[in-house]
């Protein structure tokens, strides 16, 4: 069949198709190309194509915008710092009685600035944190039922030893020594705060420095019963670092320092002047599930498991062999109060 | 060539570009690009009405863009998810179809034909090979369906000529066809 026929044939078929009608019989030439032009006659529009594909591009910037914020907000919530801002490894956690009026005294006696509070139902004091200096301080007003540590021990380094002494005495304290020049080179004072704390005063005799490199302002100090086995529950427990041990030659010791986390404790072997005054310590660690094992597998009893609390830290307790109270804790998630 | 699988061209790893477009949905241009002809060839094949077609498709590349992340590669072609998308909707707009006729829904054949939605496919991407005055011919003619007469004026040809263009535009097409299985 000349060329010119199939020509024809072909449009009268494509022709009938696009009218939606059945083709004629054709040749199997012709009919070939009919089966191709059926494919052809469902080709998509270059306009839809384009058009759709725009449309796409458009809500996928979209879903791509809100993916990265979604990544932004878990990434922020995965690297929260596992220690508050403001906080050193360890804050001296005071159990007050209410009529002590301990907020005040620390105000009065060491210019403290109250940087949190919540109160209980009658008005008295659930939990405080109080700022002296590079320091916090935190409290709790307690009934006297309550289970926990009373009166502890503290050490504070100020600019001046004389002033505090007496603005303390002013605020409330009573004097255990007056300010005096120590043979291991601090100008120190002994007072005991209204709620039966003991606070040493202290700064260097010597230089422009108020204390000593690596100090924190408010740090807790221990005067345990055996300091060595203390010592050595401390290392295992809490990892800690002996830096300075200063003993008789009976072997008593009169003072250690030991650095946990960014914090150095101090401490002296209890005795009669300086008994036991065990405290509450609040404990920032990294990873509060395993310091907690480490605790009770060094000798420490269980005082709480971990757990996650609302206020976005997670929380476990432990009582040493002193009954100082430990409050370790992890910040898993930043809340607003 | 009956029965032979379909030749894609320049595949490339699907698997990778299902990955980035999770991570970052405007990497979803290239599923688009590298599916588009398959998934309309499964589609037109049927359902006849064009601009339904139309609806279906877009509703198919929505769906697969919201539910990505759902997505897990099993070793099935995303194509296959993109089809049994595509067959739900079809379903549901014939239902609806008949439902506005007060008819009952025409019954759907369940397993398309395979071969001939890959051929299809394949003629939608060798119709960009044609030259440019019979790919010009095939789009007048067959998307905007004009006339020989309406197509002649608009490229500016007789209406012998333009006949003769459709005529070789289609041949070259079952030749490329030919070739492409060859």
């Amino acid at each position: 069949m000349p060329e010119s026929d199939l020509i024809q044939q072909l449009d009268q078929a494509v022709d009938a198709m696009l009218r939606g009608e059945t083709a004629p019989r054709m040749g199997p030439e012709v009919t070939a190309l009919v089966q191709i032009a059926g494919h052809v006659r469902a080709l998509p529009d270059g306009d839809f194509r384009a058009s759709l594909k725009a449309l796409f591009m458009d809500k996928a910037v979209k879903l791509s915008k809100a993916l990265k914020e979604k990544d932004q907000m878990t990434t922020a919530t995965a690297t929260v710092n596992w220690i508050p801002k403001g906080f050193h490894t360890l804050t001296p956690y005071l159990h007050a009685p209410a009529e002590a009026k301990i907020m005040d005294f620390l105000r009065d006696a060491f210019g403290a600035v109250e940087k949190f509070r919540v109160p209980t139902k009658i008005g008295t004091i659930m939990h405080a944190q109080a700022q002296i200096g590079d320091s916090i301080v935190e409290v709790s007003e307690i009934p006297d039922d309550y289970v926990a540590p009373r009166a502890t021990s503290l050490r504070t380094y100020v600019q001046s030893v004389d002033e505090t002494y007496r603005r303390a005495l002013a605020a409330g304290a009573t004097s255990l020594y007056e300010p005096v020049d120590q043979s291991y080179g601090d100008r120190e004072a002994g007072i005991k705060d209204p709620a039966g704390n003991v606070w040493f005063i202290a700064r260097p005799v010597r230089g422009d420095n108020y204390k000593h490199p690596g100090l924190q302002d408010v740090a807790p100090y221990f005067f345990p019963h055996g300091a060595a086995a203390f010592i050595e529950f401390l290392q295992k427990a809490f990892g800690a670092e002996t830096i300075g041990r200063h003993e008789s030659p009976e072997g008593l010791l009169y003072h250690a320092s030991l650095k946990i986390g960014d914090s150095i404790i101090g401490m002296g072997e209890a005795r009669e002047q300086w008994p036991t005054m065990p405290g509450g310590i609040h404990y920032y660690i990294p990873n509060v599930d395993e310091v907690y094992e480490r605790a009770l597998a060094a000798g420490a009893k269980s005082l709480q498991a971990p757990v996650d609390q609302p206020y976005g830290d997670r929380y476990a307790g432990v009582i040493d062999s002193q009954g100082n109270y430990w409050y370790l804790a992890t910040h898993i998630k930043d809340v607003e109060f | 060539m009956a029965g032979r699988p379909f030749k894609v061209r320049d595949e490339p790893d699907e698997r990778l570009l299902i990955e980035a477009a999770k991570v970052d949905p405007r990497r979803f241009g290239e599923l688009y690009e590298h599916n588009f002809d398959r998934l309309y060839a499964y589609v037109s094949t049927r359902v006849r009405d064009r601009s339904e077609v139309q609806d279906i498709v877009s509703e198919v590349f929505h769906h697969a863009l919201e539910n990505l992340a759902r997505f897990e590669w099993r070793g099935v072609p995303f194509i296959g998810w993109l089809y049994r998308i595509a067959s739900n909707a079809i379903v549901d707009h014939a239902k609806r179809a008949a439902r506005e006729q007060c008819g009952d829904p025409p019954e759907m054949s369940v397993e398309p034909d395979t071969r001939e939605i890959e051929q299809r496919a394949e003629v939608f991407q060798l119709v960009k090979d044609l030259p440019v005055e019979q790919s010009k011919v095939i789009v007048l003619r067959f998307v905007e369906e004009k006339s020989i007469r309406d197509v002649a004026k608009e490229i500016g040809r007789s209406e012998g000529a333009v006949k003769q263009l459709q005529f070789r535009a289609l041949q070259n097409l079952r030749n490329l066809l030919g070739e492409e299985h060859a």
